[in-house]
């Protein structure tokens, strides 16, 4: 048994498995990895929903504890970036679950989460069927489908095994993109997997300084690179999103040292996608941010405004000085690096990107309108 | 009507409320409880649970009185006379906590978090407080100055004022008005910021402007930038203010935005 498995299966107090679900492949393998004293077969979700957001507590009892449910309802959604007032690349979102094993300081689910589970969706095949029926309309558009809006797309997987799946079935639409958004360096299962070249592994990644105090239980610095380097040994399309960066004292020398690392890694054809983004989350989510990491993280320390998006940010200013920082740094090494900016407003694109998107040639393609899933 | 005279065993629930029951010499009780009149000896019997006659005589109550009135319940009661008293917002565990914390503030404080209407999420803070084991009487003074304020001022003051506490382990000086108060600990707590532009504003002072053009440095939330008012009495007049004000153009750009 590898090291993440058994790390995954100590973490879990539980796994609740609803009735619906009971033969499925991926509770067929839960049982099988899971001590039968943590396994519950149940007729009803054994914590219902809230009407408002979780509990510091329930949210912490939402990591420790697996509901395998069947999904009722839509699998396939655009990415929330393409809402007025922002700049979007295109991207769909394929949610195969609810809630994530890691713990960042800033992460969006801690206002968005009303189930006080981790929620794995079990009846897989039925979103693969929902990609199916749009594939066939467009089989030649260049669709970016990601599995990690609300869940690492990795760090569960050796439990699931979902991305395999999901590697297989993008073999049928090489025109289409999987991209699989981590924190982890759970790539190991995946590795041997016959692909079509047309899945992509990002990591969202910060200076190690950053990982330390605000990404607890990710892959270290370190272990993302060679994550990354073996994944791209493997055939595999690689990128970063350095998102989000986050202000500290040394920031500059922190951000300088992690392009370099990355740019002495890498070659810039071998990166698909660099994209950036900066701290933000709903106004309300400073609350629980504040009771569950302290007063001592960088996030919670941060000089944070609302925007007119109506999310707390960094003054506009700052934005831009790092974002072009991180562009300047890249640019150092080589002009031939190109990063795009993630969930930002189009102020902020023509000040440090001198332009929009749809006018820079080399990811002109990214940000052309996609007919609506 | 049953009249009893109050013996030791009877429990007084004296949260202290904003409005007395009228007229004031009224002592009601039920079952084993007296509800209002608490200076008398003796009270009014009424029959049934002593929670409804409760909720009879107090149909509104704020969060500062609902915080002194949890201390009593829990001294005297279990949990399920909380759950009969209140509404199921005040019984989660966050409500319960933020009400803890409350009940530790001054009377003065729970009266203007009555009188402001302000909800359990904005007085957050407090909570925090209570999980940092900081107790809430060194940040007296503190909500001394909250309480002399509007709700959203009020409310952003103890937010920065519990921030600041947390992240320096004291809480900063505090001199002046409560206005006074809430400008200097939100330049504390968004230094960097607040640094930056007042070195724009000091640049902008700084600055020549042509007759009838004023200036200023304004923030809106994550953006700042330059504000103009520009006084004409005439089109000739405005033409002529707006040529001034092209020929200002880059010496303006070249002094407020030249680290930009």
């Amino acid at each position: 048994m590898s090291n993440h498995l058994e790390r995954l299966i100590d973490q879990f107090d539980n796994v609740f498995i609803h009735r619906d679900s009971r033969d499925s492949q991926v509770s067929d393998r839960l049982i099988s990895l899971f001590p039968e004293s943590k396994i519950h077969i149940v007729d009803e979700k054994p914590r219902p929903e809230k009407t408002g957001h979780l509990s510091s507590n329930e949210f912490e009892y939402s990591k420790r504890n697996i509901y395998v449910t069947p999904h009722r309802g839509s699998f396939f959604k655009r990415c929330p970036g393409a809402k007025p007032g922002l700049v979007c690349c295109n991207y769909f979102v394929l949610n195969l679950g609810l809630q994530c094993n890691m713990n960042c300081s800033y992460c969006y689910l801690q206002s968005y989460l009303n189930t006080p589970l981790l929620t794995i969706y079990s009846n897989i095949e039925e979103a693969l069927q929902e990609i199916d029926q749009i594939a066939t309309q467009h089989p030649d558009l260049h669709y970016r489908v990601g599995t990690g809006e609300t869940i690492d797309s990795l760090s569960l997987d050796p439990l699931t095994l979902y991305s395999s799946e999901l590697i297989t079935f993008f073999k049928k639409y090489p025109k289409w993109t999987l991209e699989l958004k981590t924190k982890s360096n759970a790539i190991d299962q995946l590795l041997d997997i016959e692909h079509a070249d047309n899945v992509l592994i990002s990591w969202s990644i910060n200076p190690q300084f950053v990982i330390k105090r605000e990404e607890h239980g990710t892959a270290s610095f370190n272990e993302r690179i060679a994550a990354a380097r073996k994944s791209r040994d493997h055939g595999f399309q690689i990128g970063f999103n350095f998102d989000p960066m986050i202000y500290h004292e040394n920031w500059k020398e922190n951000y300088s040292q992690m392009v370099k690392t990355i740019t002495s890694a890498f070659s810039p054809s071998e990166l698909q996608i660099l994209t950036a983004g900066s701290l933000r989350f709903q106004p309300e989510q400073r609350f629980m941010m504040k009771e569950r990491f302290g007063m001592k993280s960088l996030v919670n320390q941060g000089e944070m405004f609302l925007n007119s998006t109506g999310k707390m940010r960094y003054d506009s200013e700052l934005r831009n000085e790092m974002f072009q920082f991180l562009i300047d740094t890249f640019k150092e090494a080589s002009r031939d690096w190109h990063i795009t900016l993630c969930m930002e407003v189009p102020e902020t694109w023509a000040t440090t990107m001198a332009s929009t998107p749809r006018k820079i040639p080399e990811i002109r393609d990214l940000f052309e309108p996609r007919p609506r899933a | 009507m049953e009249i009893k005279t109050l013996t030791q065993s009877v429990i007084k629930l004296d949260f202290k409320p904003r409005y007395a029951v009228k007229p004031e010499d009224l002592a009601l009780m039920a079952e084993d409880v007296l509800l209002c009149g608490f200076g008398t000896e003796k009270a009014i019997l009424r029959p049934g649970d002593w929670t409804e006659l409760f909720k009879e005589l107090y149909p509104k109550i704020g969060l500062g009185e609902y915080a002194r009135l949890l201390t009593l319940v829990e001294e005297n009661f279990d949990q399920e006379a909380w759950k009969k008293l209140t509404r199921p917002n005040l019984w989660t565990e966050d409500a319960m906590e933020t009400l803890h914390a409350l009940s530790d503030c001054s009377f003065e404080f729970q009266s203007w978090v009555d009188d402001k209407k302000v909800s359990l999420m904005e007085l957050h803070p407090l909570k925090l407080l209570l999980q940092n084991k900081v107790p809430i009487k060194t940040l007296q003074p503190l909500l001394q100055k909250v309480a002399e304020l509007s709700r959203q001022e009020g409310q952003q003051l103890l937010e920065y004022g519990v921030d600041l506490r947390l992240i320096k382990g004291e809480l900063p000086n505090i001199g002046g008005d409560a206005k006074k108060t809430l400008e200097y600990f939100k330049d504390l707590r968004f230094q960097n910021t607040t640094k930056q532009d007042n070195r724009k504003k000091s640049r902008l002072q700084a600055s020549n402007l042509p007759k009838n053009i004023s200036a200023r440095w304004v923030r809106m939330g994550d953006q700042a930038g330059l504000e103009l008012r520009i006084l004409s009495v005439n089109p000739k007049d405005f033409e002529k203010n707006l040529n001034n004000l092209k020929q200002k153009k880059e010496e303006l750009c070249q002094i407020i935005w030249k680290d930009s």
